[in-house]
């Protein structure tokens, strides 16, 4: 019960949040592309750069990230994961030839592959045409120590054939909380002494890709607000669905928006990751793609995500995982140059988040082991209509939209039709009972409770 | 041409009147919401004095045109008397039904007493007001309205768009359950339907010129009122025709004397004379044309129906039927709905608890208000969405709206009811000033909650709460039980509405754990 409270009041926070962080994003997208270079549109000029302000790198504001590689199993239909050096050359090849330069990988990448692979595509090119981000990813424990830290970066450097890293990260920090950041690097020294690297030219930018505990998060940069370090960058995961919606997604994230104002307020450059959220934002709900295609005829949802993560000014790149030449062909022609949202495309795609999230239909199959709830809600009954509705864009999550009114109707009426009132989403007291007789694995309280919050503010007409 | 327009301004009154009541949308009360405010009775109660002084300076002006053009249920005695007159024989037509009749004058001036009698008593928070609406025409008809009509307009409009929507189409929102259909008032106004029908039937305008006080007090006015149907003696040949063409039956034709504190003018006799005798004229030009008289020749039509009797039976029959259809419809909806099994625990309807305080809505201010000022015409019944309003069957407030929760709550997004009350029983309230005054109290009666009968945290009624008045608290026994917030609870019933108790388990109890005790003095939190 008291959960529930919390979560309609956190809600509300998020609400109004989101209205302040609007506000905040509008105000970014106007000052947008004041750093970029190049003009003209979209896949007809050069890659947009933009400038890091502590080195003067140029960095292409499409970086390449080396997650996600092909393997030899892509290629001859096995599942052998070893990677594909050969198609990985290809790729590099054509995306130095796009203008792309940021390569970001990680000892951990790819079971420890990544490194090598984008090493070896790499050495192939003249070094100072590209910058190479690699990460300290001593995850386990078993990789606390100075001594394995140190071997770790050595070896990164290694697998990079280079003497030098343009641009170093403490991997996810806020994983594990503040007890993981003083094992892996402060208690150790290995803060220290990539500090110290830096210092000797060995690491020209430090910064930290952050995921998870806010605690920590908020702990590294008021070390560098007490002049303790200095942050060269920072790498945080930015779309239009975590700019205001974090929570939603997962519970352990914080929103976009608070991220990036604490990092661009003390000038510090952004990288993205997750522009698309693991791939979500590629394929919208059908509603959505309709009203993308209206705004902007022949772009697809993943250019619409992109142009969003891209547009802050102070985001220095976007990466995005290319293990496909289509995928790479597209993202050039995304960003050579990119054409930063106007301040109603940002609106838009507010609306589009809010539409997606609320879109999600719940995968039940109507088998009814859940049944009866001793509580006499009709649980694949409410579900059955959720998801019919979702489906047929009948959810709305808009009411400024033209369809809003005959979209609310045909919910809300056919929500008395087909479920009683006294066995809708409303009569769901929590107690469980369903929960473990659901082959789906769907929470199915949790369900009913969003389903249930949807219905009332669409009876309010708040959506 | 005076008749006819009198015609389709009567017509288009009643109909915008009547679907006042039954449009729940609010449509059509943007245009038409200020009709029942011209009410008579209405307007009087809520001191609306526009609407009193225009209503009475008219009738000094024009007679009781009220009668004929902006009362509802005058204008549905019309509508009786026009299909006697189409059902009647050619023969008996054309002559005219009616005949003159004298002024019941004791019965007339009795009802008139006991109706202010009964006001006062109202006033003096000795009997509630609807007692005194019991006379009131508008109330009568709007009983009939809300009883009747409400509950068959859903029913229909259910029906299409339940067709609609089979066919992909939604027409309608979700519709407000129809909760309104009381027995006992249902009675009531079906008895009174019937009474005014048959008296329509039999004598034209008697209810108006013998029951009903409106009437009665607006003679008074009317008898001396400027404009006025007038004899021409010099040109009436003294064929009678007006005289059997008056519903009100107040024209003495052998007199040549026109009742005028019973007139309802009405224009039917200006078209019912041949030689252009009557004229609607000012009552100074009219004595100086009575100087010259002179008889002369007739033509005539009609008479009285012989069927009249028999028809009128045959309207109360179908009254009566209609009202065990609705009724047998009803049984229907309730039985499906304890029918549904298959995997669905059985629910019991819920019932609200007895001997609680009465919860009445937000615009009454006070229980004192709303009992003396609202004459039951069950507009704010038939406009709340929610299916929370119903008449109280109690002696106390009898056939005045009371709020129950068990089929929805008082959302505090909506001021329905408010907005559309006529008598000032239920006065406008601001959508923030609603959403912040408490009509009652959210009680806990603990031994009927889920958590204690079953050991079970449910919570559904502090998840609920649009004031979030609610808390979940774990006692020393461990059982997790709502707590209340009474200072910032206003009442809403979305506890007792959503609380499982009553509706489903093994307890006997038909009621909610918690409930809301009504407030007899509202207050702004």
């Amino acid at each position: 019960m008291k959960e529930t409270n919390t979560d309609t009041s956190r809600r509300r926070f998020l609400r109004n949040a989101g209205i302040l962080a609007l506000g905040a994003t509008l105000g970014g997208c106007v000052a947008g592309s004041g750093n970029d270079e190049s003009s003209s549109a979209a896949g007809t000029g050069a890659m947009t750069l933009r400038t890091n302000p502590n080195t003067g790198d140029k960095v292409s504001l499409l970086g390449f990230g080396c997650m996600r590689f092909p393997t030899l199993g892509m290629a001859n239909g096995s599942d052998d994961d070893t990677l594909d050096q050969e198609a990985i050359n290809r790729l590099v090849d054509m995306a130095l030839e796009g203008g792309v330069n940021y390569f970001d990988t990680s000892p951990a990448y790819c079971k420890g592959q990544s490194e090598a692979a984008i090493g070896n595509a790499l050495a192939r090119h003249p070094r100072d045409s590209y910058f190479i981000a690699t990460k300290l990813s001593n995850f386990s424990p078993a990789q606390w120590s100075h001594e394995a830290g140190v071997e770790m970066f050595q070896n990164s450097l290694k697998n990079l054939h280079t003497d030098y890293i343009d641009y170093l990260l403490l991997h996810a920090i806020g994983m594990g909380g503040m007890d993981a950041l003083h094992g892996r690097y402060l208690d150790n020294g290995m803060l220290d002494y990539l500090v110290e690297q830096r210092k000797n030219g060995t690491i020209h930018n430090l910064g930290f890709s952050y995921h998870g505990d806010i605690e920590v998060f908020d702990y590294l940069l008021a070390m560098m607000d007490r002049g303790e370090i200095h942050w060269d960058f920072v790498q945080i995961q930015l779309n239009y669905l975590d700019w205001l919606h974090a929570k939603e997604i997962n519970e352990s994230n914080t929103d976009a928006s608070y991220l990036y104002g604490e990092l661009h307020r003390r000038g510090i450059p952004v990288v993205i990751m997750e522009p698309l959220l693991g791939g979500r934002l590629a394929s919208v709900p059908e509603p959505v793609l309709d009203k993308m295609d209206d705004l902007r005829p022949g772009d697809n949802p993943a250019r619409w995500a992109f142009r969003y993560a891209g547009t802050p000014e102070g985001v220095l790149t976007v990466l995005s995982g290319m293990a496909y030449t289509d995928h790479l062909r597209e993202n050039l022609a995304t960003f050579s140059p990119l054409q930063p949202c106007d301040e109603a495309e940002d609106a838009f795609l507010m609306r589009c988040a809010r539409e997606i999230l609320l879109n999600d239909t719940v995968p039940c199959t109507d088998c009814k082991y859940c049944m009866p709830c001793p509580y006499g809600v009709n649980i694949p009954g409410v579900f059955a209509h959720y998801n019919k509705c979702v489906n047929e864009g009948n959810a709305p999550r808009d009411n400024e939209d033209p369809r809003y009114a005959a979209e609310r109707r045909a919910f809300l009426f056919g929500y008395d039709r087909t479920v009683p009132r006294l066995r809708q989403a409303d009569r769901c007291v929590s107690c469980g009972t369903c929960v473990s007789h659901c082959p789906q694995g769907i929470n199915i309280p949790a369900q009913l409770h969003r389903i249930d919050r949807y219905a009332e503010s669409l009876r309010q007409g708040k959506v | 041409m005076l008749r006819y327009l009198r015609i389709v301004v009567s017509i288009a009154v009643l109909a915008s009147i009547l679907f006042v009541f039954l449009d729940y949308t609010g449509a059509v009360s943007a245009f038409a919401g200020w009709l029942p405010r011209w009410q008579v009775v209405p307007a009087f109660l809520a001191l609306n004095l526009i609407a009193i002084v225009v209503l009475l300076l008219g009738t000094l002006l024009f007679g009781r045109l009220y009668c004929s053009v902006l009362c509802p249920l005058g204008i549905s005695q019309d509508f009786v008397i026009w299909l006697r007159r189409i059902t009647a024989p050619k023969r008996k037509r054309r002559p005219g039904l009616f005949r003159f009749a004298t002024e019941k004058k004791v019965l007339r001036y009795s009802f008139l007493a006991i109706f202010l009698l009964l006001l006062a008593a109202g006033f003096a928070a000795l009997l509630p007001s609807s007692f005194a609406g019991l006379l009131d025409p508008y109330s009568i008809f709007g009983r009939a309205a809300g009883q009747f009509g409400v509950p068959l307009w859903r029913m229909g409009l259910g029906a299409v768009a339940d067709s609609a929507a089979e066919h992909g189409t939604y027409i309608l929102d979700a519709q407000p359950a129809v909760s309104a259909f009381i027995y006992p008032v249902a009675a009531i106004a079906a008895i009174q339907l019937i009474i005014v029908a048959v008296m329509a039937w039999r004598s034209g305008r008697g209810y108006c010129n013998t029951v009903c006080p409106v009437g009665t007090f607006l003679g008074f006015l009317s008898r001396f009122s400027l404009l006025r149907p007038v004899i021409d003696t010099s040109r009436c040949n003294g064929c009678g025709s007006c005289g059997r063409h008056c519903k009100a039956k107040c024209i003495n034709t052998k007199a040549h004397e026109i009742d005028y504190s019973r007139c309802v003018v009405c224009f039917d006799c200006l078209n019912s004379c041949t030689q252009g005798a009557i004229r609607y004229t000012s009552r100074r030009k009219a004595k100086t044309a009575e100087e010259s008289t002179a008889p002369a020749a007739t033509s005539a039509t009609t008479a009285v129906s012989p069927s009249a009797v028999t028809t009128a039976t045959d309207t109360s029959r179908r009254a009566f039927l209609a009202g065990l259809a609705i009724a047998g419809s009803s049984a229907v909806v309730m039985a499906a709905d304890k029918s549904v099994d298959g995997g669905l625990a059985p629910l019991k309807k819920k019932q609200r608890h007895s001997g609680v305080a009465p919860t009445i809505p937000a615009g009454a201010v006070s229980l004192r208000n709303l009992r003396s000022h609202c004459t039951a015409c069950q507009l704010c019944i038939s406009a709340c969405p929610n299916g929370v309003l119903r008449p109280s069957l109690n002696a106390d407030g009898f056939m005045q709206p009371v709020m129950h929760f068990t089929e929805g709550f008082c959302r505090p997004e909506c001021t329905a009811c408010a907005d559309v009350c006529p008598t000032g029983a239920l006065k406008p309230i601001a959508l923030d000033v609603k959403a912040v005054t408490k009509i009652g109290t959210a009680t806990v009666n603990f031994d009927k909650c889920i958590s204690a009968a079953y050991g079970q945290t449910c919570g559904n009624c502090a998840t609920h709460c649009p004031v979030h008045a609610i808390h979940m608290k774990r006692d020393a026994e461990g059982r997790v039980r709502p707590l209340v917030n009474a200072e910032i609870c206003i009442g809403c019933g979305s506890c007792e509405y959503h609380c499982p108790s009553g509706t489903v388990g093994q307890l006997s109890s038909r009621e909610a754990a918690i409930y809301v005790e009504g407030l007899d003095q509202h207050r702004i939190i």
